[in-house]
């Protein structure tokens, strides 16, 4: 195995599931696989133009290949409803009660952003880019996608005080509740 | 709603796709597979950053809208640009910051607002989706409204926060056969902003730190109590901005470093202020700012989803659709995103209470 081939595979299993996991939320559960293995087919013929930092640059090239992919008819799907699927599918065989809440919970509260604030949450959330990496995966500048990132996790953490605030009991951490009326 | 409580809650969904991330790296392709490969297409260039077009020198405000054969493209699909009219950015930025001068400054215990989110969804509910099951083959577009009160707290830095919503929650179909597929499958309820389109209307009224509702310049959070007294002449207020933009260009709060454009960074910050309840002198001086920035353009005469005309300001991406009349911010538009229409704003002096005018 020569060093490009090397650095290859390096790259393929360090960051299979993190590619995968993106793709996944953009595509068809079904395509999520094949198109992950394109990502990682165009990763091979430009092995040498992949900075140190690789996973930016594998999710920028799965980004397009998703958008292509999809196609113009379904591009409008929701990441969140994606994500609800994925996460219906794969909990349907867990027995965590307490998990299936807690995924509950969160999705309510991701519906309510919108889709570009959600793929900014999960882009620094899941994979760890800074907000410049980031950025360059959702296709706009810095300043615009921080400002997208802070309104997606004010809008998200409002949310979730609202959902706290309308229980019966609400929980100690929303107080001081003032009053809670449904119309 | 601590920040590692948000975290938390978004890290819940981790696990489930990390399952099958893991399901599906088992059954990875070995890397020689993948090296063989023919790629089948090009990997889609990135588009190019919008060029600059200006029109220079300062007009009237008659002159801001000039006729002219066509428009720029490259809208959203959203708004439908009117197609004889070209508008002159400067011109229309300077008569704008007219116009907001001449609005009448008011003031209130709370600040009322009542937005309008849509959006595109292309499935059913999560609750409908069963393990397994594929997406149904329907695409609908849904908004709903929600009303806010924000109320500052006397003695405090605190504020009142009251929602209601969703309110008229509609969900509209691109074709028949879309709305077809959607009767075909249960009429399943669809996602709108705060629930769903069947979800009742519900009120809550919880008392939080200002910065919840703080509007944003750069790294800095603008405390609720002082945004009407943010400057209100154009040399104090890019003075201000200057000093924030210098600040945050050396690092900011949470990693950010703002952008070399001093336009860029203000347009981005205009967002905010432009939805807060500032001045008339401060939204005035913004427009005059903004004028003096060649990256930002009027893209042309739209109607928002209330209906309403309007003229859109581009750039970064996003779409801003001003009212010519009040010089107000009508709708936030992400271009190819969701899009946010103001349909009432105002101050008020009690919550709950509605503004006259």
């Amino acid at each position: 195995m020569d060093e490009r081939e090397a650095r290859f595979t390096r790259l393929y299993e360090t960051h299979y599931r993190s590619v995968f996991g993106y793709v996944a939320l953009r595509v068809e559960r079904q395509a999520a696989e094949d198109v992950t293995g394109e990502v990682f087919a165009v990763a091979w013929r430009k092995v040498d133009e992949i900075p140190e930092r690789a996973l930016p640059w594998l999710l920028g090239v799965a980004k397009n290949l998703a958008r292509r992919s999809h196609g113009a008819t379904d591009h409008t799907r929701r990441l969140v409803d994606r994500l609800a699927a994925l996460t219906d599918t794969a909990s349907a065989d867990r027995d965590a009660a307490d998990g299936v809440i807690a995924r509950d919970q969160a999705l309510s509260a991701l519906a309510a952003l919108s889709a570009k604030e959600a793929e900014a949450v999960t882009l620094t959330a899941w994979h760890g880019l800074d907000p410049a990496e980031a950025a360059r995966v959702a296709g706009c500048s810095r300043a615009a996608f921080l400002v997208r990132l802070h309104r997606g996790r004010r809008r998200l953490a409002r949310t979730l005080d609202a959902s706290a605030g309308d229980r019966e009991t609400p929980e100690p951490i929303v107080r001081p509740r003032v009053s809670t009326e449904k119309s | 709603m601590k920040s590692d409580q948000v975290n938390a809650v978004i890290n819940a969904l981790k696990p489930a796709v990390d399952e099958l991330a893991d399901a599906a790296y088992e059954r990875r392709p070995a890397p020689s597979v993948l090296r063989a490969r023919e790629v089948t297409a090009s990997v889609r260039r990135r588009r190019p950053v919008r060029g600059i077009a200006l029109g220079l020198g300062a007009v009237t405000a008659a002159a801001a809208v000039a006729v002219a054969a066509t428009l720029p493209s490259g809208g959203s699909g959203h708004h439908q640009a009117t197609p004889s009219a070209a508008i002159d950015t400067r011109a229309f930025l300077l008569a704008s910051a007219d116009t907001a001068a001449k609005q009448p400054t008011t003031h209130g215990t709370c600040w009322y607002k009542r937005t309008r989110m849509s959006q595109e969804v292309g499935g059913p509910l999560p609750s409908n989706v069963k393990p397994g099951a594929r997406p149904l083959p329907f695409r609908a577009s849904t908004a709903a409204s929600h009303e806010d009160w924000i109320c500052g707290l006397p003695g405090t830095t605190d504020v009142r926060l009251r929602s209601r919503g969703p309110l008229d929650a509609r969900a509209t179909f691109p074709t028949k056969k879309d709305e077809a597929a959607w009767r075909a499958a249960g009429s399943p309820p669809l996602d709108v902003n705060g629930g769903t389109t069947t979800t009742k209307p519900f009120t809550v009224t919880y008392d939080k730190p200002s910065h919840i509702a703080n509007p944003v310049i750069g790294s800095f959070e603008i405390p609720w109590k002082s945004v009407p007294n943010l400057p209100a002449t154009k040399a104090d207020l890019n003075s201000h901005l200057r000093g924030l933009w210098q600040q945050d260009r050396k690092g900011g709060a949470h990693g950010y470093t703002a952008p070399a454009d001093y336009c860029q960074y203000v347009f981005v910050a205009a967002w905010d202020l432009f939805m807060a309840p500032t001045s008339s002198g401060t939204r005035s001086s913004l427009y005059r700012i903004l004028a003096d920035c060649p990256s930002l353009r009027a893209t042309g005469r739209v109607t928002d989803s209330q209906g309403r005309r309007g003229v859109a300001l581009t750039s970064e991406g996003v779409r801003l659709v001003v009212d010519p009349a009040t010089a107000r911010l009508m709708e936030f538009d992400e271009t190819g995103g969701d899009r946010l229409t103001f349909e009432k704003q105002g101050w008020v002096d009690t919550i709950g209470a509605l503004p006259t005018r």
